[in-house]
Parts: structure tokens; C-alpha cells; sequence
């Protein structure tokens, strides 16, 4: 079995290194961004660290949802409505997650 | 017939897939997902399973946003076939090209074996050689195969027949016990279980084979 052509070759390819500087600018505002999954979409980790505290003794912990929280060091001046997009594009699956912004 | 199978850093079921298109006879291409362009004149692009970009941030979300996969959508928005396989089906659910979403799975343990299946439509190019009902073996090996949808996505795809295969005995939690579906125009087929991984003898199972050379003679007729 002969696979086809491009197999391994450019897919090793090195990166070349030293184009861009790990921190471009320093920048004075963040965002914050909350991402949960939306009420209703069953989260099974979430349940799971439900029990765990339930098996620590902690009596009367009913719910637990599980999230993430991805903080961004942003451009002066980048708006809200871009962060907006940035959630909706990529930060969160809107089919299943929700997500809310905190600027500072 | 030719088809494009896309890799993505992290797949690891890319020539698997390729191989198992290549033995029903089709002419496969393995593209880069950084590359802009699918190559000219491809009926099917694959989207293997693996860990594309380490399955960093949700399962699939990198990958649906690299550059290639502007190209699968309009690809598939043309009218064109894409089949997405495990990591590939998470991938085309974050697109959009198919609804819902994969969550982790209910009992939270990566699960690698073979599921018995139960083909639930022969309508689409992808499950013609299959009979309605029919029980199939096909490994699974995923950590976030948990489908899930809205009510109203759930109903509309039950009721359009837009469920390929579903699980016999669901082991992931999955909305309806769905394995896999289909868009609407019936083209993209996104499973979490891996046909190339029974397409051949020596995987211990060829059930999965049909997969490919359904596809294969759907474009032979044609």
C-alpha cells in the first residue's frame, strides 16, 4: 500500500523560531471571560465534583457546574463588541456554552 | 472518485482514514490545515479523528477555525461531501456544518472499544451498503462523545432521518443514543465511531467498510 504523496513532509516542518516576541506589547486591559455551559446542558464533571465533595462530608451541596475562565491582555481601546466576537467565534460553543465579559 | 483528507497537528487516525478510502478505490490527498485551498476536482473531504491542537480549549474549536476550514465549508456549502470521524465530527459540529454539540462523556472515562451500532437510515451515500436495523461492530475511542442538542434539533433530525447510526447500547450518554448524523442536504456525515478502523481484515472486524465502499459506488454509478 503506497500512501499518498505529501505524507511527512511538510507536516514535521520546523517552525522557524524568534518571529514574534512571546509578549507584543504590554497592555494595560483585560478581559475576563466566564464560559459555563449553558443551564440544562447536562455537565457530567461538574456532577462528579458533586459527589467527590459529598464523599469529603461536605452535606448540602446540591449543584455544582463546572467552567473555565480565560483571561486576555488586550489593546488599548479594544471594545466590548470585539471581545463579543471573540466568544462567539472561538472562546465558546454557543450550542452548549454560555459566557459573560468583564472588562478591566 | 477523490477525496481530501485533511490533517491537523495532533490527528492520528488521518492515514488510517486515507487508507481505508484508498482500498474502496478512491484517490485520496492529504492536505495541511494551514493550506487555503482544497485541491481541484475533490468529490469528499475527510476530517480524521485525533487530538487536533491537543484538544485545547473544546474538542474540534481550533481546527474549525484553521485556515483549511473556511475551504471544507465552502466545500460542503457548494454541495460537496465531508465525512468527519471522531475528533472530525466534534471538528464539523464546531463549524456549524452539523448541529449539536459533543460533550464529555456521562460516565467521564476515555472509552476505546468496539460498540455495537445499529444503522438507523440507508438513505445517504455513506450507509447505502447497509440495511435499516442492521448491527454493526465498530470501535470507539473517544473521552468527549456525548451528544447533545436542543429538543427541537433532536426532534427535526429524527424526524428529517438525518441519524446514521446510533449505539445499541449508549455508551456515552448521547442524546437519543446518536453515533452519528447527517446534514440536511444529507452530504456530511459526522461519527464519533471509527469505520477505518474495521475496513479491513486484519482490524479484526470489516464492518465498518461499507462506509467507504458505499461511497465509492455511489460515485461509480454517478
Amino acid at each position: 500500500m503506497r500512501l499518498p504523496e505529501p505524507f511527512g513532509r511538510h507536516i514535521w516542518k520546523k517552525k522557524k523560531r524568534g518571529s514574534a516576541p512571546l509578549i507584543a506589547t504590554e497592555s494595560t486591559m483585560k478581559a475576563r471571560v466566564h464560559v459555563m455551559l449553558k443551564d440544562g446542558v447536562l455537565d457530567p464533571q461538574g456532577e462528579a465534583v458533586r459527589h467527590a465533595l459529598g464523599g469529603l462530608g461536605f452535606d448540602g451541596v446540591e449543584k455544582v457546574r463546572q467552567g473555565k475562565v480565560i483571561e486576555l491582555d488586550l489593546a488599548d481601546g479594544t471594545s466590548e463588541d470585539t471581545v463579543r466576537e471573540m466568544c462567539e467565534k472561538l472562546l465558546a460553543n454557543t450550542v452548549i456554552e454560555s459566557y459573560q465579559i468583564e472588562l478591566s | 472518485m477523490r477525496a481530501a483528507v485533511i490533517v491537523f497537528p495532533g490527528s492520528n487516525c488521518d492515514r488510517d482514514l486515507a487508507v481505508a478510502l484508498q482500498n474502496a478505490g478512491i484517490q485520496v490527498e492529504m492536505v495541511w490545515h494551514k493550506d487555503t485551498a482544497l485541491p481541484k476536482g475533490i468529490d469528499l473531504v475527510g476530517i480524521p479523528g485525533g487530538f487536533s491542537f491537543g484538544d485545547y480549549l473544546r474538542c474540534g474549536a481550533i481546527a474549525a477555525n484553521s485556515p483549511i476550514c473556511t475551504e471544507v465549508t465552502a466545500h460542503a456549502d457548494r454541495g460537496g461531501y465531508v465525512l468527519g470521524v471522531c475528533n472530525g465530527f466534534q471538528v464539523l459540529t464546531e463549524t456549524g456544518l452539523l448541529p449539536g454539540a459533543l460533550l464529555r462523556n456521562a460516565g467521564l472515562k476515555y472509552i476505546c472499544r468496539t460498540v455495537p451500532l445499529i444503522v438507523a437510515t440507508t438513505d445517504s451515500v455513506y450507509t447505502r451498503g447497509y440495511t435499516v436495523g442492521q448491527q454493526i461492530g465498530i470501535p470507539i475511542a473517544h473521552h468527549d462523545g456525548n451528544y447533545t442538542a436542543s429538543d427541537e434539533v433532536l426532534a427535526q433530525l429524527a424526524s428529517e432521518d438525518r441519524i446514521a447510526f446510533r449505539y445499541a447500547e449508549n455508551p456515552n450518554g448521547s442524546a437519543a443514543d446518536i453515533a452519528g448524523v447527517l446534514s440536511a442536504n444529507r452530504r456530511v456525515l459526522g461519527m464519533m465511531p471509527h469505520p477505518e478502523r474495521a475496513a479491513d481484515e486484519g482490524h479484526g472486524g470489516t464492518d465498518g467498510k461499507a462506509v467507504f465502499t458505499s461511497l465509492a459506488n455511489a460515485f461509480a454509478a454517478a
